[in-house]
């Protein structure tokens, strides 16, 4: 089966006053059809610009290098015309804060039959339909009544759910969602992480699902891909991962969170790099508690430890547990 | 976040600046750097028919009215404007300032009644009330000052009572006030540093208007008494010669001009830079 | 150590046609907290915990009810004798963006409240001040940076060490994690837990995060619309949940396990609007348990049995 997504070597450089930097260094994975791939990481390691980098969303100035092919096309390489048809119709991104892309002005009705007729030939009646239908399957109770609000009369979860309709309109094959549940109260993070599940089902659709928190990607994705300054430090399969983390920083991530009915917390020592001033070699040495010689000297490649399972470390070998 | 802002930000402060900083220097310096006596009227400064003289050698800017120099008179006549500007705005600032801290930060009832105050102020027609104020107070500097500062302090009241009531809602005041902080201290150490930069910035451009309206008072007459030599009023008694002798009323006019051009300049350019460039940091 | 009774905290808010609807973000909450314990509140947005430790400390005045520390009512007492007592009682604060004042000095934060609080004497507030920064985890030279130049989890230990500068007894901590990334909330987490031993602290523990309130606190009580559903001991609640929202929100919990850990209640529809609660129990309209009664009785805090109250017609 060949390859929906497959990101090889992507790397984003920001200019700034002292000299450039690259918050994503050289980041590469792949997605087939249909699959669900989590991509986590705390704040500063480069996960949301790395979906920024393939929607092209980057601000002026920067520069993108590496590949991304995308249903056979290079988004990278795509001029901007083309770019702009991808992206709404067969590539979606949803974003933790739903008021991004929600119109305060206009009804949550309109703005989806708006996204509808901007892709699409079809009738306004139509298109006002097809975007009530949208807003029933997202989980909108009384869709007709609820497609008059606007959208500051509607509650977070629902705001969430109007811009997953948005997304959906011209169903893509591929979903990028970026923490949208991480500013959602707990119960309704559930209700939204359901309904991503089922509508994946529904629509094929593969969903590269971007996180803070490793325990919401292990309810959504199959696969799993850890990152920490800029690159990935481990990827594979959600379970393997999660049961025999091969690399320090994720194991400590997975120590550090807490759980219900475990004991103890042991965080990882230090804090996240700054973007502009990555340390030398292994990019995690200086907080890993297992470091050796090597590990300052020279940076690890993303090496396989078991099948589908890659590592970047040195010592991956000594952390099979 | 081209290279341009930073030299944009710049040109506008430093025009502004050293337009203003001219200005302070000769409110300085004037009575050194005067040529002639500014209060004195010359016989020479006439025509055979009493008319005033253009621009010559002998009076670089021409005469006015009286024959006196009117070079001498505008450089003196900086320091009227200067000086009420200021003052009448660093007054102001007290006045507008405390209420607005009071307002903002007890909120309340002590809120309800200083904005209500405010608003009855505000709602009085700024000239209007000066006339009357005049007319009522022995006519002087002094006077005028007090009465552009009881225009100008409400807007002051306004911007500081918002500032404040946004500061007061976060943590690090709460955070005070959970350690037994006094109200005084939280106001004056802890408020009032961080709602500094947008009001220093509202009252250069607040100047900028005094000096406006300092000199509509003057032209209407019921500003700084004669003989100062105060632009506005030196625009008021060349009005009438305005066909014959333009000048009198031309230069104080430009001088009036610039000067609240450099206000305005140093104003925009101290909010480019102070406000959103400390954001991208 | 403390004994609250009945506090609410009710705000008037002017409704659209005209008169006046109740916000009731604290609706006569009762507890106790024994001396050196944790008690945990638990909640999601809206349901009034943050407003309870505020309103604990009196930084929003309370409606009604009562706090009783020492024998005194807090809420009676005049402002003399409260600022006598505030020492005891200290907050640290969600946001550490907001929580400290972005033109002083660390070192300067710091020697503020020994100043206010008596220590004269340059050398004296210096020591004091390096012994509060060493207990957080930071260094001396750190006593002359601005708040903007350190990081989220710098910034919370700062909020700690100012708290701690008063020597309190009495520490109500709102969310001291939730803006944090995971591994730094393991640090500050377990900072807390030293200090708390070490300073024979007593703690009221705010959070949304089930899991860490589960690892930290002794005891807990679940909140929703201002009022407590479900309060006891916490191994006891979170392995024997009897009220369906604290079970909605023990399964709504991603874990990393592969099954969750109770796949009953679930949590049906939005919260409500605070300002216009249900009548009846106020979780009933999302209850998938709701029954007539529910409806409209509102019902009583009982004792199930060990401490374990829960406020629900169907236990």
């Amino acid at each position: 089966m060949s390859l929906l997504l497959d990101v090889q070597d992507l790397r984003l450089t920001l200019p700034s006053r002292e000299h450039s930097f690259s918050p994503v260094d050289g980041v590469s994975f792949s997605l087939s059809p249909g699959e669900a791939l989590g991509l986590v990481g705390e704040s500063g390691c480069g996960k949301s610009l790395t979906a920024l980098s393939l929607l092209r969303l980057v601000p002026e100035g920067s520069g993108i290098s590496g590949r991304a092919l995308f249903e056979g096309q290079n988004l990278l390489q795509l001029p901007d015309e083309a770019m702009r048809q991808v992206r709404g119709s067969r590539l979606a991104m949803i974003f933790q804060e739903p008021m991004t892309c929600l119109n305060p002005l206009l009804r949550i009705g309109d703005q989806v039959s708006e996204a509808i007729l901007i892709h699409e030939k079809v009738s306004r009646r139509e298109a006002e339909e097809r975007s009530i239908a949208l807003l029933k399957q997202v989980g909108i109770p009384i869709p007709e009544r609820r497609a008059r609000d606007f959208p500051h009369q509607l509650s977070g979860g629902m705001r969430q759910r109007t811009m997953i309709a948005m997304a959906l309109v011209l169903k893509p094959s591929l979903l990028i969602a970026d923490e949208p549940t991480t500013a959602l109260d707990v119960t309704i993070q559930a209700q939204i992480l359901d309904l991503l599940g089922s509508l994946q089902q529904e629509y094929g659709m593969a969903v590269l699902f971007i996180s803070h928190d490793m325990g919401v990607v292990s309810r959504v994705a199959g696969r799993v891909a850890v990152m920490y300054a800029g690159r990935i430090v481990e990827q594979g399969k959600v379970d393997e991962v999660l049961r025999h983390p091969r690399h320090p920083y994720t194991k400590g991530l997975l120590s550090s969170r807490p759980e219900l009915g475990r004991k103890g917390l042991s965080g990882i020592a230090g804090t996240v790099p700054d973007p502009k001033r990555f340390p030398p070699a292994c990019r995690f040495h200086p907080r890993c508690p297992i470091v050796e010689d090597v590990c300052r000297e020279k940076e690890p490649d993303l090496s396989e430890v078991s099948s589908g399972h890659l590592s970047r470390c040195w010592k991956a070998e000594t952390l099979k547990a | 976040m081209s290279a341009r802002h930073p030299v944009l930000r710049n040109i506008e402060v430093a025009v502004g600046g050293l337009i203003l900083l001219i200005l302070v220097l000769v409110t300085l310096l004037s009575p050194f750097i005067t040529p002639k006596d500014p209060m004195k009227a010359f016989s020479s400064g006439l025509t055979d028919e009493g008319m005033p003289i253009g621009p010559c050698k002998e009076f670089p800017l021409g005469t006015d009215t009286l024959g006196r120099d009117l070079l001498s008179r505008l450089l003196a006549g900086t320091r009227y404007t200067l000086l009420i500007s200021v003052s009448a705005n660093l007054l102001a600032l007290l006045i507008g300032g405390l209420v607005g801290l009071l307002a903002g930060f007890r909120k309340g009832w002590l809120d309800g009644v200083l904005m209500r105050l405010t608003d009855v102020m505000m709602a009085f027609p700024i000239l209007l009330l000066a006339m009357a104020l005049v007319a009522v107070l022995p006519p002087s500097a002094a006077t005028v000052i007090f009465v552009l500062s009881l225009v100008m302090w409400t807007g002051v009241a306004r911007l500081v009572r918002g500032l404040t009531l946004a500061e007061s809602e976060k943590d690090y005041v709460l955070a005070g006030r959970a350690l037994g902080f006094s109200d005084p201290r939280i106001l004056l150490r802890h408020i009032l540093p961080n709602i500094l930069s947008p009001v220093v910035i509202y009252v250069c451009l607040n100047v900028a208007m005094t000096v406006l309206l300092e000199a509509g008072m003057s032209y209407l007459g019921v500003g700084v008494p004669p003989p100062a030599p105060d632009w506005g009023r030196m625009i008021h008694e060349g009005k009438e010669y305005f066909r014959a002798a333009p000048w009198i009323v031309a230069f104080p006019g430009m001088a009036i001009f610039i000067t609240v051009l450099g206000f305005n300049l140093l104003g925009d350019g101290l909010r480019n830079a102070l406000d959103p460039h400390k954001r991208a940091q | 150590m403390i004994a609250v009774t009945d506090l609410s905290k009710h705000y008037a808010v002017p409704s659209r046609k005209g008169g006046r609807k109740h916000l009731r973000a604290l609706d006569r909450v009762s507890f106790e907290i024994r001396e050196r314990e944790i008690l945990g509140i638990v909640g999601e947005s809206g349901c009034g915990k943050s407003t309870l430790g505020k309103a604990m400390l009196r930084l929003v005045e309370p409606t009604s009810g009562h706090v009783v520390y020492q024998g005194k009512d807090l809420i009676k007492l005049p402002s003399g004798e409260l600022q006598a007592l505030r020492t005891d009682l200290q907050m640290v604060f969600q946001d550490p963006y907001s929580s400290l004042n972005p033109r002083m000095r660390v070192g300067e934060v710091l020697g503020e409240v020994l100043w206010v609080h008596g220590t004269r004497g340059k050398e004296e507030k210096d020591k004091r001040v390096s012994g509060l920064l060493d207990m957080v985890g930071l260094s001396q030279d750190h006593a002359r940076r601005f708040p903007h130049e350190f990081s989220g989890g710098q910034r919370q230990r700062i909020g700690i060490a100012r708290a701690l500068a008063v020597s309190p007894k009495f520490l109500v901590l709102d969310e001291p994690v939730s803006s944090l990334d995971v591994s730094i909330q393991a640090q500050i987490l377990s900072l807390l837990t030293d200090l708390k031993s070490r300073l024979s602290l007593t703690y009221l523990f705010i959070s949304h995060d089930l899991a860490v309130i589960s690892m930290l606190a002794d005891r807990v009580a679940v909140m929703y619309l201002g009022r407590f559903v479900e309060s006891g001991p916490v191994r006891e609640v979170f392995s024997s949940p009897l009220h369906p929202y604290t079970q909605a929100l023990i399964s709504a919990i991603p874990t990393l396990s592969d099954e969750p850990i109770a796949q009953k209640a679930k949590a049906l529809g939005e919260p409500a609007n605070p300002v216009d609660p249900p009548p009846g129990c106020p979780y009933h309209p999302r209850c998938p348990l709701a029954q007539g009664e529910c409806r409209i009785e509102v019902p009583e805090l009982r004792t199930h049995h060990e401490n374990h109250t829960v406020s629900c017609h169907r236990v």
